[in-house]
Formats: C-alpha cells, structure tokens, sequence
C-alpha cells in the first residue's frame, strides 16, 4: 500500500519540504510535486540519461530513483539549478555556442552530466558523457564542449594560484 | 549593416534548452486535462467483429470512442485516404488503433482501456519483406502492390548486352526508428466550435485537414499550434495526424482538453520507421570502367497502409542509379504491402536504401574489373551538364567529384591503402577504409513544389521588429536561427535580433509546406528572401531612400510604413520556374531544382573473434551550397553520421511470429552513444545554386546516405567479401558466412 512520505531536501540549494508517495520516482516528484520540468522522461528505464541529476554530487537516474529512500537533507542538483553554480553560465554558454544544443530534449539531462565532468576531470569526456543519449548531434560537440570547458576552468584555477 | 549569412551565430533557442527552460508539451500542465490512451489490436490480421467493454467497472469520469463515434471521415487523410483513424472490421497490422479511452488519471484510463475484449477472426498476415519479395517476384501483378514506380531511359536491355562486364547484386536494409528524444505527444483542446491542436510535429499544415476531416469540421476551425519539438527526423512528419484525430475525438467527447503521450515502448512499437529494402542491381560496365547500363528493382516494405510511401518510393527510385552517369537505365521501383505498422518518413526519405545498394555495388564493379574504387568512382561521377537517369540535365552547382577528392585527400586514401597491405594478414583484427558517394535531390520530388505551393509572410512591426511567419518548423536543425539570418541579411543586414521566427501557428502563419525533404532552407528560405526584397523596396520607398543606399534609421523607416498600425505584412508565394519540367506518370525531367552532393570515407577495424566492427574515423565532406550558418550545417553533418552509424552497426529490429517489433525498448534497440562516436571529419564545399537563398541547397537529410555502405565496403576490404545486408550486426556477418576468416 502507498503512503504519503514526506522529506526536506536541497533542490538546486535551496531547502525545501516536499510530500508524495511512497512508491513515487524522483523524477515524478520533480516534475509533479516540485514543478522542475527540466528532467525529461525519454525512456523510463535507465537507458537514456534524459533524467539525470545529481543526487549529493553523485550522478543519478532520477527515472530509475524511488525518491521516498532519500532522507532529509539530502541535496539534489537538476538542469534548472545549473545556471547559479560556478560553472554554469559557462558550460552553457559554450554549450550553445559549439552547437552541442539542437532539439533539446537531451539537453538538461547531458548539462548535468557535463556539470558533474567538471568535478571530476579525470574521467574521459566520451565515457562521461555515455549515459545519455543525443539523437541529434552526434555526440562531437557535446564532448568539444566538456573539453573546452575544462580547459578554461583549468586555466582559471592556474591562474588563481598565481 | 552585417553580413549574416556564413556567420555561425549561436542558436537563438539554445541558451534556454542548455538552461532547462524550454516548455516540450509534456512539460505543460493544461487546465483539467484528461490523458488519451489507444485500445490496440492483439492480432496482426483479421476481422474485428465486436468490441466489448467491462461495464461492471465505474465508467464515470470515464469517456470511450469507437470507429462509430467518428463525426467525419473515418480516416487519416495524407496520400491516400486507406488508413482508419480507428479500424473496423478490417484489422491490418498488431497494435493499429480500434479505441480510445480517456479519463484525468492515466492510470485509470489504462486499465479501462485494458477491459476492452475484441472479437476478432484472425487471419494469416504477411509481416516480414522476405516473405513480400517472394510474393512479388512469383505473381508481380498480385494485390500486394501499394505503388509502382518505372523509370526508362534508353534501352537498358540492349546495353545490357552489349556490356564487355555485367555486375549483380542483390542489397538489404532493415527498418530503422527514429528515436527522437522527446516521444510523440498531442494535445486536443475544445475552443467553442473550434479545436486546438498542440503537439510535436513537422507539419501544422498536414495535421489541420486530417483532423477536419475526421472531425467533419472546417479547416479553418481547426488551429494547429507547433510546441518545443524534441526531435523528429522524419517520424513526426504524417504519425502527428493521426494521434491529433484521436486527441480531438475525445476531446470532443468529453468536453475537455485531452493529452495523448506515448511512454518510449509505445512509440518505438507502433510509430512509422524507415522502409526496408530488398534492391536488385544489375550493371554492365565497359571494360576500362565506364558505367553504361543499370537494372534496378527497388522493393520497399510499405507496410500496411499507404501513408507516404508513394513518395519514397518515389525518392528511393530517382536516386537508385547514384550519383553516376549511366547512358541506359530501367528501373522497376515497388511499394510492398505488409501486415506492419506503415513504414513512413525518416531522414534520406528512401534515399539511404538505395544508396547502400548502389554504392555497395560500385565497390563490387572496381573488384570485378580490379580497378580502385576511388578512380572508378571518379569516371562515372555526374558532372555538369551530364544527365541523370530522369533525364535531367544539370546545369549548375554539381560537386561529386569535389567532393570524392576532398576525402580521399583528407581520409589519405592512397597511404592506408598501402599500409593494409601490411597489417591485415598479421593479425586477429583487421582493418578497412570504405568510401562512398551521395546525392540528395534538395526539396519536394517533380512537381511537388508546385502543388505545395508555399506561402511565406514577413510581419513588420513597431521598433523596427520583424517576424517572419511560416508553418515550417524548429525540431532541433536550427530554423529559427537560420531563416532570421536569411531575413536579416536580405534586409540590408539589419540587427539580426530585430527578426524572429517562433513556432507556428495556423492562425497565423501562412502554409510553406511540411518541415520536410531539405526544403526548408532551399525552398521556403529563398521565398523568405524575395519577400524580404520587396519589403525592402517598400521601406526604401517610404524612408526616401536611393536604391543603391541602405536604409539609415531602420526603425524610423519601419515606424513610416506602419503608420500608427501594430503591423504591416507582405507575402510571397512559389512560382515554379518555368524552365523545370517534370512528368510525373514517366518520371522524366527535372526530378529537384537542385542537388546537394557528398562523399563519405569510413575508417574501420573488426574483431574476428566477436565480428564487432569499430570505426575509427569518418571523413565527410558535404556541398550543400553556401552554409548560412556554418556551424548548424555542420551539426547537421555530424549528427546525420552518428545516426547512419547505427543504421549501418547496431540498429535491430527484428518482428516475432505474431508481427511485434523485438527491440521495442532502449535497452534493446541500440542507438549510438558516445562511446561509438568516431573522429568526425567534416568539410564543407559551397558550391552556390542560383535560386537557393544566397546559394543555400538543403543538408538535412543528406549525411544519413552514404554511411552505411562506406563502411561496408571498409568491411569489404577488411575481410575480402561483403555484407550485403545491414544492420551489420555480428550475428549478420555470421549468418553471411564471413566469420572466422582470421587468416587474411
Ligand atoms: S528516462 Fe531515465 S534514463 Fe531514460
Ligand atoms: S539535442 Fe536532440 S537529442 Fe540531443
């Protein structure tokens, strides 16, 4: 039997209290309780990557995700709260100036992908990036993007220490 | 004043999409929405009797249609009107549409739908084109035939025979989904006597009629509105129509606004997907490689019902005899009927099936005559003022050759070709570089343009601002980035932020055609610049301006023609040019108004042990005519690639006994991912065409055709025979009998 569950969380940071079902996705429960639309549902079985989000820096499936598991305090980052981190205004920018942005639909889900790859630099671009499906642009521009991206940010970081 | 056209401005939507902002249809809640769902037939054939519904479960809040229930025509009008919008009696194909149910909890709508018992005598279908071709070939007259394209030219029998080499093969490709991201959704939404369409779609102006006439209702009272549209390659071209008859049925019902979303099971089972092949080459070849005679049977799988298939037979027969001169041609091109959800448009549009065929088969000429593909191909290349085989005389912006040489250079064709020599016998891998050449015949086949008819407007507004208003739409190649740049410039180079081009709207924007066959730019692009040619010679008449002088105060100038008005707008419709003749019962004459050309050289290796092919590299160079934003034609370059990638290694589709699709999920029908993607080279050629909008030809579909048999004839080289059959997934190569061929 589903019963309500209620949880406060760290969505894009800020606090907020949220309640849904037990059984309920993450993904239903930021699409239908919180109204973030950013994550999209392109396959509902983990194939496509359209969902991702970061759930405490960690890069999740929110289609694949029961959100009743996730305590309190428990920070989660999607698509929409990209834009007022760091390195969100950048990798946006470059995004959409390397054509890495066609129809879209992939979009938020690789933009978070491509979030966590400038946490953790090691990891190969291509690989990085292999969760999440792209119909439209052949995947080039998406992995230009995270390498240019990265460069700069790296260059910045040299240059702070100077 | 700027130059806007070869300049590679960002995507005017892009910031918002990378941003998560944009609004799909799915994102949008509407005002006491029910959700649509589809009864289904269970069997492939047969005949429905009865439906019976369980009425022991509460129906309130519940609303049901049946074929009954249809005020107007029972039918998805688009060709032909074959195709139910609801079938009765008459079953064709596992899943077609019998009911609709709608309720505000989707789940309740579900399980209502899942009550539905169908009485239904089944019969024997026909599902697989194996079956099809064997048909046809035993009684060519039979009923299965949905269309019958012939296409003669010169005596191909007699050539044929005089030929010092003749060449057979016999070619096959499987279907292919799109897998647009973003799956099919509509929305219905009743408007007093009028209905509003919403949804993901390529043609506002395809989906208004069907749904008139469906719903005995005015074209005019239907209002078709275009939304963020994730993706679609062809696979929202004619579906759209039929889900937005079945969203406004129960709209109409109910009283209240209705969304039907499909989950991507539903869409990759019961959606239009690429036409499989069967093509039979015959050529005769002169002994020092001239290309004289072809023989083509071109055998598509149209499905059950005849859609749009017409039309790619169409296409797939024009361009069956490649980019080549051939003196005598006769070509024999059939739509096959099956008991198969209908085959419909994709990218290439029946293009990239008979290029496999073609292409694949050139490489199986240079081996007979032991000749180099690359200098076989350039003997035969169509060149200007040569003719094709409907007769059409080229008269200007013809690249093959250019094309073919810019990637052999680039691919070092020559230097690998030594190097193979050395590696491939050592070793349990082995390696392969295939080239191939394309074509792509730009906007609609013969006198296509000309029933189309388009119409483009240009608003102009206060502050200078215009719009451009046409049913063309964005689906992720980059329309309302690229048409306001062909407007800003035509304008005199205006700011290229004064001019808009939003989604359409059939309320508003005037019907340019369908979003299909690399005509946006080619065609309705170059409607937008004579229409802003004379906008601007308004302007420069009311701003006292000399013919030879820009506009100084553009604004000021657009504030004097409006007088006082929100808006002004001047439009502009087609008119054929009258040099372009076309018969379409003989299929003779100028086929399209121009052409984009390609050569595409794939670098591969294959792993004897598993037969997994990898390729390494691809080299592509395009003449599209001048690239008005060169980074969103290359984007299409690249992302055409990745997607004939997977139709050429991984993209299955294989159907059970009973006429389902077996990769109907993402964990089984593989797309490319990242992983897969290989070095991407790619070079532009603008060779101009004097009636494109500043010398654009179309791109769209033009990178999806020359993949697949580059790199089968990479494998070809690799192991010493060929597929003749893609997806060239390793349990295909086996079944051909090239594994185990480990010793070079
Ligand atoms: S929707 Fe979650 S992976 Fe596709
Ligand atoms: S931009 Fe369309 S799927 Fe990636």
């Amino acid at each position: 039997m589903e019963v309500a569950v209620n949880r406060r969380w760290n969505v894009n940071g800020q606090e907020i209290e949220v309640t849904f079902n037990s059984g309920d996705r993450l993904l239903d429960v930021l699409r239908n309780d919180l109204g973030l639309m950013g994550a999209k549902e392109g396959c509902g079985e983990g194939e496509c990557g359209a969902c991702s989000v970061l759930i405490n820096g960690e890069l999740k499936l929110s289609c694949l995700q029961l959100a009743a598991v996730l305590s309190d305090g428990t920070a989660i980052l999607t698509a929409e709260g990209i834009e007022n981190t760091r390195q969100g205004p950048l990798l946006q920018e470059t995004a959409n100036r390397n054509g890495a942005v066609q129809c879209g639909y992939c979009t938020p889900g690789m933009m978070v992908a491509m979030y966590w790859l400038m946490e953790h630099p090691k990891i190969p671009a291509g690989q990085g990036l292999s969760g999440n499906l792209c119909r439209c642009t052949g995947y080039k521009a998406l992995i230009d993007t995270v390498d240019e991206c990265r460069r700069i940010l790296a260059g910045k970081k040299d240059g702070d220490m100077t | 004043m700027r130059n806007w056209c070869g300049e590679p401005v960002p995507r005017v939507d892009g910031l918002d999409k990378a941003r998560g902002r944009t609004v799909y249809l799915g994102d949008q809640s509407l005002d006491g929405a029910l959700f649509g769902v589809l009864v289904r037939s269970p069997v492939a054939k047969g005949r429905l009797k009865k439906i019976y519904w369980d009425e022991s479960i509460d129906w309130s809040g519940l609303f049901r249609v049946e074929a009954e229930d249809i005020p107007g025509q029972n039918c998805v009008s688009i060709i032909k009107k074959d195709m139910p919008c609801l079938a009765f009696d008459k079953i064709m194909y596992l899943g077609e549409p019998v009911a609709l149910v709608a309720s505000a909890d989707l789940g309740l709508a579900r399980s209502a739908a899942l009550t539905a018992k169908q009485d239904i005598e089944p019969e024997k279908p026909l599902l697989d084109i194996r079956q099809a071709v064997e048909k046809y070939r035993q009684e060519p007259q039979s009923d299965g035939l949905i269309h019958s394209i012939d296409i003669e030219r010169g005596d191909v029998q007699n050539a044929l025979a005089s030929s010092d080499l003749i060449v057979d093969g016999e070619y096959w490709t499987g279907p292919q989904e799109h897998v647009y991201l973003e799956p099919q959704v509509v929305a219905a939404i009743p408007r007093g006597d009028k209905i509003e369409i919403l949804g993901s779609m390529q043609c506002p102006y395809y989906v208004r009629p069907a749904v008139a006439l469906a719903l005995g209702m005015p074209d005019e009272n239907i209002i078709v509105r275009q939304t963020p549209t994730g993706g679609a390659f062809g696979g929202k071209e004619d579906f759209p129509s039929s889900i937005a008859i079945h969203a406004a049925l129960l709209a109409q019902k109910a009283h209240a606004p209705v969304k039907i979303i499909f989950d991507r099971q539903e869409d990759i089972s019961f959606t239009t997907k690429r036409h499989p092949s069967c093509v039979k080459l015959k050529a005769g070849v002169k002994a020092d490689g001239t290309f004289s005679a072809l023989e083509a049977e071109v055998l598509l799988d149209g499905g059950a019902y005849t859609t749009l298939s017409p039309v790619v037979l169409s296409r797939a027969a024009i361009h069956a005899c490649g980019p080549y001169r051939w003196r005598d041609v006769g070509v024999k091109a059939r739509t096959l009927r099956t008991n198969m959800p209908p085959y419909g448009a994709f990218r290439g549009f029946g293009a990239p099936q008979v290029h496999f065929a073609i292409e694949s088969h050139v490489d199986e000429i240079a081996a007979r005559l032991d000749m180099d593909p690359v200098e076989l191909r350039k003997k035969n290349l169509l060149r200007e003022g040569d003719q094709t085989a409907t007769g059409q005389v080229l008269k200007e912006s013809v690249s093959a050759v250019a094309c073919l040489e810019s990637v052999s250079r680039a691919a070092d064709y020559a230097a690998f070709k030594k190097k193979l020599e050395h590696v491939q016998s050592t070793r349990h891998k082995k390696y392969g570089l295939g080239v191939a050449s394309f074509w792509h015949g730009g906007g609609f086949t013969g006198a296509g343009e000309e029933h189309i008819a388009a119409e483009v407007a240009i608003d102009l507004m206060e502050g200078g601002r215009v719009q451009v208003a046409i049913s063309s739409t964005e689906m992720g190649q980059g329309e309302r980035t690229t048409i306001p740049q062909i407007a800003a410039q035509a304008l005199g180079g205006i700011p290229l932020d004064l001019v808009s081009c939003d989604l359409p709207d059939t309320s508003n924007a005037p019907d340019s055609g369908p979003t299909v066959a690399s005509r946006t730019i080619m065609m309705v692009g170059a409607l937008v610049e004579s229409c802003c040619m004379d906008v601007l010679a308004y302007l420069k008449k009311v701003s006292k301006t000399r013919d030879d002088e820009q506009i100084a105060d553009w604004p000021d100038a657009v504030g004097r023609a409006l007088k006082g008005r929100p808006k002004i707008r001047f439009a502009k419709k087609y008119e054929k040019p009258p040099d372009l003749k076309w018969n379409e019962e003989r299929h003779v004459g100028d086929a399209y108004a121009a052409y984009a050309w390609g050569a595409v050289a794939a670098r591969v290796s294959i792993d004897m042990l598993t037969m997994e092919t990898t390729v390494d590299d691809i080299w592509c160079t395009v003449d599209a005519g001048k690239a008005i934003n060169p980074k969103i034609v290359e984007g299409q370059v690249q992302g055409g690639l990745v997607q004939a990638l997977g139709y050429a290694l991984f993209e299955n589709l294989q159907v059970s006994e009973q006429g389902a699709f077996l990769q109907n999920r993402l964990q089984n029908y593989i797309v490319p991912t990242s992983m897969d993607t290989p070095g991407l080279h790619v070079e532009l050629i603008e060779n101009m065409y004097s009636r494109g909008p500043f010398g654009a030809k179309g791109v769209g579909e033009l990178p999806m055709n020359g993949l697949a048999p580059a790199i089968r004839n990479a494998l070809r080289q690799a192991l010493g025979q060929a597929p003749n059959r893609i997806p060239m997934i390793p349990e295909n190569l086996v079944e051909q009998g090239l594994a185990g061929n480990t010793g070079g």
